[in-house]
């Protein structure tokens, strides 16, 4: 059976588990920082926390940073971010990896504990805990330090105006819906009796009342519930680009103000109830969007929260800490080992080793030099180097792609412009109608009054909200259960195109697999001895292999002591030391093949060849004699495989292209029953595959996640990418997993098949409502009140099929 | 027809009471955050077991 880590809940890896005994009972960690941070949990009282969190899977505790007192307690940081009120400060902090409730609730019982913290309020769905201390008794840099103890990861933040304009636009929204809810509400009592004396007679006393009252109910309704319709409505008769909002206004106001003329001359019935639900309806719909938007940003902003909220320029010479955002173009800004760089920048030191991991999603740092370019978000791995600043806010990279994003999730999809097309030419024909009820009842001799009557009955009944609805309603229910899952559908054109997906390209490092190395096998002789010569030297070097290695060897930190005399980091080759313990002294490389063959040709009992391994091989070479490997290899995502079976399924074929060497992607493959695989591929090979398919007529889905996938995404008549593959592959993709959780693939697929065909019988209920009943009112058999009946059911019965969307989506497991 | 004139007041009176505590709530924030609260009955019952 897969065992678990006890903290995070991931699987354990195969080799070197990491076990500590918590409360009394021997537990098994995937790594040192996992344990660390239960020990503590335990020693605090707050064992509670792994009831609540169940089998949910929180991070593993890969890093635990410090921040500095001067970092976050400096006047600059507290004036941009620290509101003072009174005697307390208060401010929000935003926690990248909340995922569960016993998130929740640890981080909120460890901070109010803390002496000084009177408030602790943390925000599930956009991760952020409102905090307020006395800054006499702690500072905002102990806060920091005791989330970060406990295995999260704190950010200060402070709302965007954009974000502040979408929070009042959700309340406005909402506060409208409320509004036309309360006058539905005292309406329906109002019309259950004008209903009752329809057929049964009412004395037109009491009719008066009811109508009076009536009207004053729905007004408010009309004008504060009605305001963003009436006004979109204005604006595209103003444009002459009439809308749907036009057509919904034309028809509600009929009903309106034809009720306000029976109000008082008592000829008729009143429509007031129609109104408000049609109001209430529409407003709901827009509400429930809205909050899923705000959501979706929610999680975006928390994931670009990358940017130190202070930093290091140089001045005059001088070094001066200063909130990042007021880092001016061409300052040199001042970036310590560890730290992220705030601004988008020209290395001026004479090399860096970043991650850009945000970027290319590969976990590797990359190696720059002098004049290379340096992006925002991007992690300082070296020691302190200087930028100078190119690019900042909204300009660099990390802002651009916020606003990407931000773009693409207020476009109009393609089907949604349709319909707007279709209703554009509907009004004309309904108008056309119009005249035809009203010359004809006119030409057979009737009042002018009946004529009026029998047009406003049209109108009504044409009033084309279920078709308005028929598109929207169904995206918005796709949204939100895309939501659910972690799925943004980022341009809702493609629901289409991804109901038909019928191939799946699958890129392998960061897609297939978790990007993050693992040793997966180990061989090293003397191991007592070698192990605590490996641990020091690897603890000072900041490499993801060292990283690795120093993880691996921690258990044997104190079997014997060394230090180190020399050492020298041999880029893409390995690390070179000189160590020394109470007696001897050793010369210990630690690297790859290539460095040994060329510089280190005289190495006793050196293996000729790796060929037969798969991943990378790290060979320890001591005092000129080989002391064995380790090799290294990414692992395949948990529960990928059984995922590979499901796509299986539901698309013809499943390939992977990677640019990983033959043996790598062979095993990969071979692992998850993939017959069809490239290796050693370039970004141009990728899109000659994908040419390809598509020319035999293919639809093809990429799923991809670095800058090297980012032009197949592009050009795939569906791209996704996830949360690691940041920026240039989510600005090219279609989709974004913002969970990381590969599952998303196929519910993405399936919840637009089932979407489509939602669509597809909307549009077929509203088509068939209107054929129905238009003629029947053209031709005078419908009096207005019963239009308005089936015009509320066409709405209503578009509304409750696109509902079923969200409860067939639920079966999909 | 007196229990109308005095049963409807009342109930707009009572519907208007509710409106004005729903604005309050919505200006107060208490929508801002929707999915928290379904979270934090869990805690109730760790507060019971001390």
């Amino acid at each position: 059976m897969l065992k678990n880590c006890y903290h995070c809940h991931n699987s354990l890896p195969k080799v070197n588990i990491v076990t500590g005994v918590i409360n009394e009972v021997e537990r098994e960690f995937c790594c040192n920082g996992c344990k660390s941070v239960a020990q503590l949990i335990s020693n605090m009282g707050k064992d509670y926390f792994y009831s609540l969190r169940g089998n949910e899977k929180i991070d593993r505790v890969t890093q635990k940073p410090e921040y500095k007192n001067e970092s976050l307690n400096s006047a600059s940081v507290y004036k941009k971010f620290v509101k003072q009120n009174g005697n307390y400060s208060e401010t929000f902090i935003q926690i990248t990896n909340l995922y569960c409730s016993a998130c929740v609730w640890l981080n909120e019982k460890v901070l109010l504990e803390l002496p000084g913290v009177t408030v602790a309020r943390v925000n599930f769905s956009t991760g952020r805990v409102f905090i307020v201390w006395d800054d006499t008794k702690i500072k905002l840099s102990n806060i920091f330090n005791r989330i970060a103890e406990i295995g999260y990861e704190p950010k200060l933040f402070t709302p965007s105006e954009q974000e502040k304009a979408r929070n009042s636009n959700v309340n406005d929204l909402l506060l409208r819906m409320v509004v036309a809810a309360f006058g539905l509400g005292s309406l329906m009592a109002i019309t259950a009796s004008l209903y009752a004396g329809f057929f049964q007679g009412m004395e037109i006393g009491t009719k008066r009342i009811f109508h009076l009252l009536s009207w004053l109910v729905a007004t408010p309704v009309y004008l504060y519930s009605g305001m963003p319709f009436l006004r979109s409505a204005f604006y595209s008769l103003k444009n002459k680009t009439l809308n749907m909002d036009f057509l919904l206004v034309i028809g509600i106001s009929m009903a309106y103000f034809y009720s306000v003329y029976v109000t008082f001359t008592d000829k008729g019935e009143v429509y007031f109830d129609s109104v408000c639900m049609i109001y209430f309806l529409v407003l709901g719909g827009k509400y429930i969007e809205a909050l899923a938007r705000k959501a979706t940003n929610d999680k975006i902003n928390s994931l670009l929260a990358k940017i130190p909220e202070s930093s290091i320029i140089l001045k005059d010479g001088e070094e001066l800490r200063i909130s990042s955002d007021e880092i001016q173009v061409n300052d040199i800004v001042l970036i310590p080992a560890g730290e992220r760089i705030p601004v988008d920048g020209t290395l001026i030191s004479d090399s860096a080793s970043v991650d850009e991991s945000f970027l290319s999603g590969e976990s590797n740092p990359i190696r720059k030099f002098k004049g290379d370019t340096i992006f925002c978000g991007s992690s300082n791995f070296d020691s302190l180097i200087k930028i100078s600043c190119t690019k900042t806010g909204s300009e660099s990279k990390l802002g651009n792609l916020k606003s990407i994003i931000e773009k693409s999730m207020n476009e109009k999809p393609n089907i949604e412009r349709k319909t707007e097309k279709i209703a554009y030419y509907f009004i004309g024909v309904v108008f056309l109608i119009s005249v035809f009820a009203f010359s004809r009842t006119l030409i057979n001799g009737e009042s002018l009054e009946a004529a009026i009557i029998n047009t406003i009955s049209v109108l009504i009944v044409a009033c084309p909200c279920a078709l308005g609805l028929a598109v929207p309603s169904t995206l918005v229910i796709n949204s939100l259960v895309n939501a659910r899952k972690g799925i943004i559908i980022k341009n809702l054109d493609i629901i289409e195109p991804l109901s038909k997906t019928d191939v799946i390209l699958l890129d392998k490092t960061g897609t297939i697999t978790e990007g993050k190395l693992n040793v997966v096998s180990c061989g090293i002789k003397n191991v007592p001895h070698v192990f605590p010569m490996i641990y020091t030297i690897e603890k000072m070097s900041n490499h993801p292999i060292a990283k690795t290695l120093y993880e691996f060897t921690k258990e044997f930190a104190n079997s014997e002591e060394y230090r180190i005399l020399e050492m020298k980091e041999i880029p893409g080759g390995g690390v070179e030391a000189k160590l020394i313990n109470k007696i001897f002294q050793y010369s210990v490389f630690i690297g790859n093949r290539n460095y040994i063959e060329k510089n280190m040709k005289d190495v006793e009992y050196f293996p000729n060849s790796d060929l037969q391994f798969s991943g990378s091989i790290i060979h320890v070479v001591i005092n000129n004699y080989y002391f064995g490997k380790f090799i290294l290899n990414d692992v395949i995502r948990d529960g990928f495989k059984e995922e590979v079976k499901k796509l299986k399924d539901l698309v013809k074929d499943i390939r992977v292209i990677s640019g990983d060497t033959l043996q790598v992607v062979q095993d990969t493959c071979k692992e998850l029953d993939l017959m069809n695989y490239k290796s050693g591929m370039k970004p141009e090979d990728k899109i000659a595959v994908l040419d390809e398919l598509q020319s035999q007529g293919h639809k093809v889905m990429m799923v991809g996640d670095g800058i090297n996938d980012a032009a197949t995404l592009a050009k795939a008549n569906i791209g996704i990418s996830h949360r690691n593959g940041m920026d240039m592959s989510i600005d090219k993709s279609d989709v974004i997993l913002i969970n990381n959780d590969l599952k998303g693939i196929r519910y993405s697929i399936e919840y637009s098949k089932l979407t489509s065909r939602k669509i597809t019988e909307n549009i077929l209920i509203s088509i068939a409502y209107n054929s129905i009943m238009l003629p029947l009112a053209a031709f005078g058999y419908m009096q207005p009140v019963y239009c308005a009946f089936f015009m509320s059911l066409s709405s209503l019965t578009v509304i409750a099929n696109s509902f079923l969307l969200k409860i067939s989506s639920e079966k999909i497991k | 027809m007196n229990a109308i004139l005095i049963s409807i007041p009342i109930a707009f009176a009572l519907a208007a009471l509710g409106f004005v505590t729903l604005v309050y709530m919505i200006m107060k924030g208490d929508f801002d955050d929707i999915e928290s609260a379904k979270y934090r009955i869990f805690f109730d019952e760790d507060e019971d077991k001390k």
